[in-house]
């Protein structure tokens, strides 16, 4: 923007395209000529479209009528749900249409909240390191739903190995997305909202109450080799018990801000999100340093909601100087720190897959809890599990700003994972024994 | 298997436009053999950008799409082969509306 009588429209335009279609961050570059600019009087009026700009796809009943074709004659179909259930506010249209069809509902790292994690027809936690059901089905199921969501490569891992015996249906209101990565047998380029809603009109009602079984069964031997020794763990703290306790307390109500790394995906797999829109994370982009501003701005956001920021040792210095703004505004968001003085999720990578050569992973961290003090935010450090209970609920309880330092095993490994270049049916339940 | 493809694309003419078609495939790493791009006859506020590629089917169907992700983008049309390129190119050389 060049001109001062441009900046408005600019604007304008910037709201319209950051709120539609796919939405997304838009960039103004206003010159400082312009900024210094005179005018006579500055118009805002609102954009409502832009010639060569179609936000929102018009829904083919075609596709729809091919996706129900498929669907109602599937005998393990299988749903993946994404952010772009959340996005469109489909979440209601989504329960409504697994109950009527019995369809098992996965969520990705994105798509965390769109589907009651207490829901019987809840699946797990998709991806990486998400859960053992949803990750080996995919291999086992012979309909494939995608919604909202862009088959990511932490969702897929191996793209080879992926899906191979199944048929896909991907429903998504970015063309691009598309036979991207995963090639759809039935596409349904539409919201999510409007698909799903039309979808469930014209599918059979049907249960798969074998189906949903067999994730059960996965999940209860995640539970017993990981997920029991990960939330009752004799020795050091673990990152799971912090959060699965603060899941408990909270029953999955309040907002969890989490940064990039070990502790974001613990806090994904243990925290049991219960309404859409309460996590937030950076996804893909993976930038440690998220937390805690965007923690500020979900607390602006939802003054009402009670705002928990999870943060690793490492990504908490990144943006630590937001520690600033939040004293200056009084906003009074939850800091929770899980320090095992490391880069934890590299260190896990340098472990596992470069022979233990740990490489710059090794964090000499400052005294989080005084830092703290010094910006007027009251803190507290635990280091022994007995101290634990009485520390969260103080965490909770308090109405100011509060900072809660967990100090964790320091060599803890998060589990199950899909190794890079390894199909999702070969996920790990631990480490490989050399 | 990588061939030729010609790329037609209809634009709204604002600055920088052409720079950010043309990032778009130099991400992907898609060879831009020839280029060819102009205002539109009498109307310098929409464009035309006709691009010569040589890449892959899979790789000429993505980049259509990012490109008609672009906001000003109206749409991205391609065909296989060199040959509309040269028809376009050497209308163009005529300085005949194309």
């Amino acid at each position: 923007v060049a001109e001062a009588k441009d900046i408005a429209p600019a604007v304008a335009k910037a709201f319209y395209i950051a709120k539609t279609g796919r939405p997304g961050p838009v960039l103004i570059d206003i010159t400082k000529n312009a900024q210094n600019e005179l005018i006579e009087e500055a118009e805002y009026k609102k954009c409502e479209s832009i010639r060569t700009y179609r936000p929102k796809p018009v829904l083919s009943m075609a596709q729809v009528d091919a996706a129900a074709k498929l669907i109602n004659k599937a005998s393990r179909p299988y749903i993946l749900a994404g952010q772009g259930v959340l996005l469109s506010g489909a979440s209601n249209e989504l329960i409504a249409f697994s109950e009527k069809t019995g369809i098992p509902v996965a969520c990705t790292l994105l798509g965390l909240g769109a589907f009651p994690t207490d829901h019987p027809h809840y699946a797990g936690f998709l991806g990486m390191h998400g859960n053992y059901g949803p990750n080996v089905n995919t291999n086992e199921c012979d309909l494939l739903i995608g919604i909202g969501m862009r088959f990511d490569d932490r969702v897929t891992g191996n793209v080879a190995k992926y899906a191979k015996q199944a048929q896909v249906i991907h429903i998504d209101i970015d063309k691009a997305e598309i036979n991207k990565i995963i090639k759809a047998d039935v596409a349904v380029h539409a919201d999510a909202k409007e698909a799903l809603t039309a979808l469930t009109g014209r599918c059979d009602r049907k249960q798969h109450p074998l189906w949903l079984k067999s994730f059960q069964h996965l999940n209860s031997i995640e539970f017993e080799r990981v997920i029991n020794k990960d939330i009752h763990p004799e020795g050091e703290l673990t990152m799971a018990e912090v959060i699965h306790k603060i899941s408990e307390i909270t029953k999955g109500e309040s907002i969890l801000v989490t940064d990039v790394g070990q502790h974001q995906m613990v806090a994904s797999r243990y925290y049991k999100f219960k309404n859409p829109l309460t996590q937030i994370t950076s996804g893909g982009a993976g930038t440690m340093g998220f937390a805690l501003p965007a923690a500020m701005g979900a607390k602006m956001g939802k003054p009402d909601q009670q705002v928990i920021a999870v943060i690793g040792d490492g990504g908490f210095q990144m943006t630590v100087q937001e520690l600033g703004t939040i004293m200056q505004y009084k906003i009074p968001v939850k800091i929770l720190v899980l320090n095992n003085n490391f880069l934890g999720m590299v260190r896990q990578w340098q472990q596992l897959f470069h022979e233990k050569r740990y490489s710059f992973t090794e964090m000499s961290n400052p005294d989080f809890v005084r830092l703290n003090e010094a910006y007027g935010i009251s803190a507290e450090r635990v280091t022994d599990r007995d101290e634990l209970d009485g520390a969260i609920k103080r965490f909770l309880e308090a109405d100011a700003t509060r900072f809660l330092e967990v100090v964790v095993g320091k060599e803890d490994n998060v589990f199950p994972m899909v190794p890079a270049g390894s199909g999702v049916a070969e996920i790990l339940l631990e480490a490989p024994k050399k | 298997m990588k061939q030729e493809y010609t790329l037609e694309i209809l634009a709204d003419n604002e600055f920088s436009i052409l720079n950010r078609i043309v990032n778009v495939l130099n991400r992907r790493r898609v060879r831009i053999k020839r280029l060819l791009a102009h205002e539109t006859e009498g109307n310098f506020k929409s464009g035309r950008a006709i691009l010569l590629l040589y890449t892959t089917s899979d790789m000429i169907e993505k980049v259509k799409h990012q490109i008609e992700k672009l906001i000003e983008v109206e749409e991205a049309v391609y065909t296989e082969g060199s040959h509309l390129f040269y028809e376009l190119l050497e209308r163009s050389n005529n300085k005949q509306v194309i």
